[in-house]
């Protein structure tokens, strides 16, 4: 450790170079140390380094939320470290959160799925397992040692590792500030201290946790990342940084939490019903102050009241007077076996008194979210802090969290919206999202499915009734637009001046630009540089710009299938040329689309003029992409729109029917990986799916065995 | 400068109409025939609206105004109505789903389809997938009259929701008559509903109102078009006789078998 002093001491030197060594110039000696301090730290960051890089990994998570009335897939990176020979990685919860896939990558580049096997938000910790088996070496798997996080001192050297913005493993070099960072709100005395901290997204995270703050560079991607001394051992999970500091929690915690996850898959804690602020300011002497308590919950059963200052636990003496003493206590309480007795003596007023307070299990702030898909509705579990803060009577039916734009729910009248309970569907009560979930489901698998389901509902109190559609109207194939007449060439408006240059001053009207291949105007003998001057006999007058939607106008107002003769300036002569006319080719606004809500990817037919602008010839045959909506798996393949769709797997998509029919028997077939061949930009890629199928009712089944897919 | 296009229509919306020139009283009851006459084939349509990413991706339900055209269920709309405006904007025409045709003060309404369309004249057409045997009361197309610059017209529309839509009259003047892009009557005032049939003094159809905008070819990068930005979002009145052959048109195309989006062409000729 002295060593390590007198290096960073010398580093420090080296950085800020005294005027005076500038001015004279460095002894040997002075060079000398400096070259073998500079070796030395390399040293041990490199040793420290070699202990931890092999079990660090990056990971790549595909979460899925549900809000909006919608799901809503999204991909992150985080870091963790392999620390069990199992293949047990320690992370945050904040990376695993929501998360639906897991994909590990390793030192050696390899890459092996991970299972999740717990996460804890309010210690923002998370576990991950990857199966040694999947490795080409399952019995080389590398593992970093967990140091001991009590015996870090402020201003001891660490260093941060991990994969700052999903960029390959890096290590950055720090000490430590302060081992007993809590996050109290310095400026608002009258909140409870520590309840103020981290609530994101309705939960609440690192109330038990007393932080290493340090300066060691951590960047998004670095979150789960390890905290290493130069032992090389870990002391820390990094979990939030910015503004030059860095926050992570002790290995020691961390241990604890992945032994509880390990073995029941969460961590049980107690919980009593109450919250703390420290004496410090108060007029209390000793103690902690109570200072709110939920109603119905233990610290209320036991008779305890806000402003009791709690002075004793089970006879040992309690004494709370600043923030960081806070999660402590807290843990004490939480630490407690669920359902066991706590005696609590306090303090009321000018008298003493003691309470047998039993505990209940701490329960998540946050519960189940789930989609009702065809009613374009989130619903959300209420637990008791959501029941809390919204002010709600009970926890029976389901949060609406969202309702999608358009979708049944939100055309009902009254549309269904953020913040509504629902209370019962079709006159059974839903008590929980579970039954929510199996009402909607029994009755949506109806074989006389209901034109409308009747929806019970709670809004700021007041009960309601409203009738959703069971299922969102199809969408529709564009409207068919008018035909009209068409010659097959781009022009451009040649007014007097320019028919001047061009040496036929009384000659306007239009010069062809393009005669587009394949039409009758090609096969017509137009050519590129032609001035059209008249169409059957009547003059184009062209004075300008304003006018050059004259000549299409004009074609359009004849009739399809007849022949128009076309007064043509051409290398200085008049002639006439009669051209057949056409229908108008299908524009992009009317080819037909289609929609495919697993892939959450909309397509169009090819039409003459994506050919024309891409300069694909007859042979080029595809659907293309209109919309891949981000976060749907299509967008997770990479597709994206414009593109080319030609073959998705084996199976050419020549034309829309084509597609339609693989996409139909790909949701029958349900393989784990679809592989599309696109074109963008005329080059071929290759694009990956993986989607997540939804469990196929037995009507579905029953339809496939009679038509069973190719 | 589409932007502003925008921004002028939000404007022309909000702007009162200008006060019309000193004129003669129509006769007494002239409001009322109109009202009697034509209202009852005005119509409501509600239709959910798939808007592009760069539009604020999203469905969102609206209404539009309509006229039924023919007893068996054919509803004549203004284009715009349908994303038409965001198209005019230089943005893709939004996919529209879940048309429905409410009749009078009707909430439900009964299921369409929008069956085709004329970007070029703002005209959209729309039928009922079943309807009453009984037949609609509808608007004659045929029952046409022209008019010219001075002469009174008189608007027959319905407000909205709120006021059960009752059905008003909106009196103007034929105060300009353009020939290009076509010919299209000028009202002297803003007429603010599209799709609303209009007549004459003598209580014949005159026109439908409709938006002009300059189609992309039209366009011209250093101006804003061959059009005042307001000239190209007040109502205009594309007369019946255009309105009854586009009509015939959009029947035997949505009757037409399906084209091919990139067909070969025939041999020539």
């Amino acid at each position: 450790m002295k060593s390590t002093w007198r290096a960073l001491l010398s580093a420090t030197v080296l950085l800020f170079p005294a005027p005076a060594l500038a001015q004279e110039g460095p002894g040997a000696a002075v060079l000398a140390r400096a070259e073998d301090l500079r070796e030395e730290i390399r040293a041990m960051v490199q040793s420290a380094k070699a202990r931890v890089f092999p079990a660090l990994v990056n990971i790549h998570v595909i979460s899925v939320e549900y809000w909006g009335g919608k799901e809503n897939k999204s991909e992150s990176v985080g870091s963790g470290t392999i620390v069990t020979p199992d293949g047990h990685i320690l992370t945050n919860a904040h990376v695993t959160n929501r998360g639906k896939r897991f994909r590990v990558r390793m030192a050696d580049q390899a890459e092996v799925h991970a299972d999740l096997v717990g996460e804890d938000v309010l210690t923002d910790l998370a576990v991950l397992k990857i199966d040694p088996a999947d490795l080409a070496d399952p019995s080389s798997l590398p593992v970093a040692a967990v140091g001991d996080s009590s015996i870090v001192r402020v201003g001891d050297t660490v260093l941060a590792m991990g994969s700052p913005f999903a960029l390959s493993r890096s290590v950055t070099l720090g000490i430590v500030s302060n081992t007993e960072r809590v996050f109290a709100s310095a400026f608002s005395g009258d909140r409870d201290a520590v309840d103020a901290m981290q609530e994101e997204r309705g939960e609440r995270s690192g109330l038990f946790t007393r932080w290493i703050q340090h300066d060691a560079l951590i960047l998004p991607g670095n979150s789960g990342g390890p905290l290493v001394n130069l032992k090389g051992e870990v002391v820390g999970v990094n979990t939030l940084g910015g503004n030059g500091m860095g926050f992570a929690s002790p290995s020691n915690l961390a241990r604890e939490v992945m032994a509880a996850l390990i073995e029941h898959g969460s961590v049980p804690r107690s919980w009593i019903g109450a919250t703390f602020k420290p004496i410090e300011r108060t007029t209390a002497e000793r103690g902690v102050l109570l200072t709110s308590i939920v109603a119905g919950g233990p610290a209320d059963r036991a008779g305890l009241k806000p402003g009791d200052v709690v002075t004793a636990l089970d006879g040992e003496a309690v004494n709370v007077r600043f923030a960081e003493q806070i999660p402590a206590l807290l843990k004490r309480f939480a630490d407690t076996p669920i359902g066991g007795a706590v005696r609590v003596a306090y303090v009321r007023g000018e008298g003493e008194g003691e309470a047998r307070l039993v505990t209940e299990a701490l329960l998540k702030d946050r519960g189940q979210r789930t989609l009702l898909r065809a009613w374009g509705v989130s619903i959300e579990e209420i637990t008791d802090k959501l029941a809390r803060d919204r002010r709600l009577d009970s926890k029976e039916g389901a949060l609406v969290s969202g309702v999608r734009a358009g979708s049944p729910a939100a055309l009902a009248e009254p549309a269904l919206t953020w913040g509504d309970v629902i209370r019962s569907i079709d006159g059974t009560p839903v008590a929980s999202i579970d039954a929510l979930v199996e009402a909607y489901r029994s009755g949506m698998a109806r074989a006389d499915l209901p034109e409308y389901f009747l929806i019970e509902f709670d809004r700021q109190g007041k009960n309601q009734l409203t009738l959703v559609k069971s299922r969102p109207d199809k969408p529709q194939d564009p409207p068919r637009e008018l035909p009209k007449a068409w010659i097959g060439v781009a022009t451009q408006p040649v007014g007097p001046d320019l028919a001047r240059q061009l040496g036929h001053e009384q000659a306007t009207g239009f010069r062809v630009t393009r005669v587009y291949p394949g039409t009758l105007a090609a096969s017509s003998g137009l050519s590129v540089g032609d001035v059209i001057t008249a169409i059957d006999g009547e003059a184009l007058k062209v004075r300008g710009m304003q006018d050059a939607g004259i000549f299409n106008r004009r074609v359009r107002g004849l009739k399809i299938d007849q022949t128009a003769r076309l007064d043509v300036w051409r290398a200085g002569g008049a002639l006439e040329i009669p051209v057949a006319l056409e229908r108008t080719r299908i524009g992009t606004e009317e080819a037909r689309r289609d929609t495919n809500r697993d892939f959450e990817l909309a397509v169009r037919e090819l039409t003459f003029f994506d050919r024309d602008d891409n300069r694909w010839d007859d042979s080029v045959r595809g659907v293309i992409v209109l919309s891949a909506e981000s976060g749907g798996w299509a967008s997770l393949a990479g597709l994206s729109p414009g593109d080319l769709i030609q073959r998705i797997g084996d199976r050419q998509t020549p034309d829309l029917e084509t597609y339609r029919a693989v996409m139909d028997d790909l949701t029958r077939a349900q393989p784990r990986l679809v592989e599309f061949v696109v074109v963008r930009n005329n080059r071929t890629f290759f694009n990956y799916a993986e989607p997540e199928w939804k469990p196929r009712t037995e009507a579905e089944e029953k339809a496939d065995e009679a038509h069973p897919p190719k | 400068m589409k932007h502003i296009a925008l921004a002028a229509l939000l404007a022309c919306t909000l702007a009162p109409a200008p006060a019309l020139p000193a004129r003669v009283e129509p006769p007494a009851g002239a409001y009322a025939r109109l009202i009697r006459t034509h209202a009852p084939a005005l119509v409501t349509l509600k239709f959910v609206l798939e808007a592009p990413a760069e539009f604020g991706a999203g469905e969102q339900e609206m209404e539009a105004s309509g006229v039924m055209v023919e007893k068996d269920g054919l509803v004549l709309a203004a284009n715009s109505q349908f994303g038409g405006m965001i198209a005019m904007m230089g943005g893709p025409t939004p996919a529209i789903k879940n048309i429905r045709v409410l009749i009078g003060d009707d909430t439900k309404g009964v299921e369409a389809t929008l069956t085709a369309r004329d970007r070029e004249l703002d005209l959209a057409w729309i039928r009922i997938a079943t309807p009453d045997e009984a037949g609609y009361a509808h608007l004659d197309l045929e029952a046409s009259a022209d008019a010219g610059v001075g002469d009174r017209i008189h608007m027959v529309s319905r407000m909205g929701k709120f006021f059960d839509r009752a059905p008003l009259v909106t009196e103007a003047a034929v105060g300009g008559v353009t020939a290009k892009p076509r010919r299209l009557l000028v009202p002297n005032g803003f007429l603010l509903q599209f799709g609303m049939p209009v007549f004459g003094e003598s209580g014949r159809l005159v026109g439908i109102t409709v938006i002009q905008s300059p189609s992309e070819e039209d366009q011209d990068d250093s101006s804003s078009g061959m059009m005042g930005e307001t000239d190209s979002l007040r109502g205009l009145i594309l007369p019946a006789s255009e309105v009854l052959a586009a009509t015939a048109r959009a029947k035997e195309t949505a009757a037409a078998p399906t084209p091919t989006p990139t067909p070969t062409p025939p041999p020539a000729p």
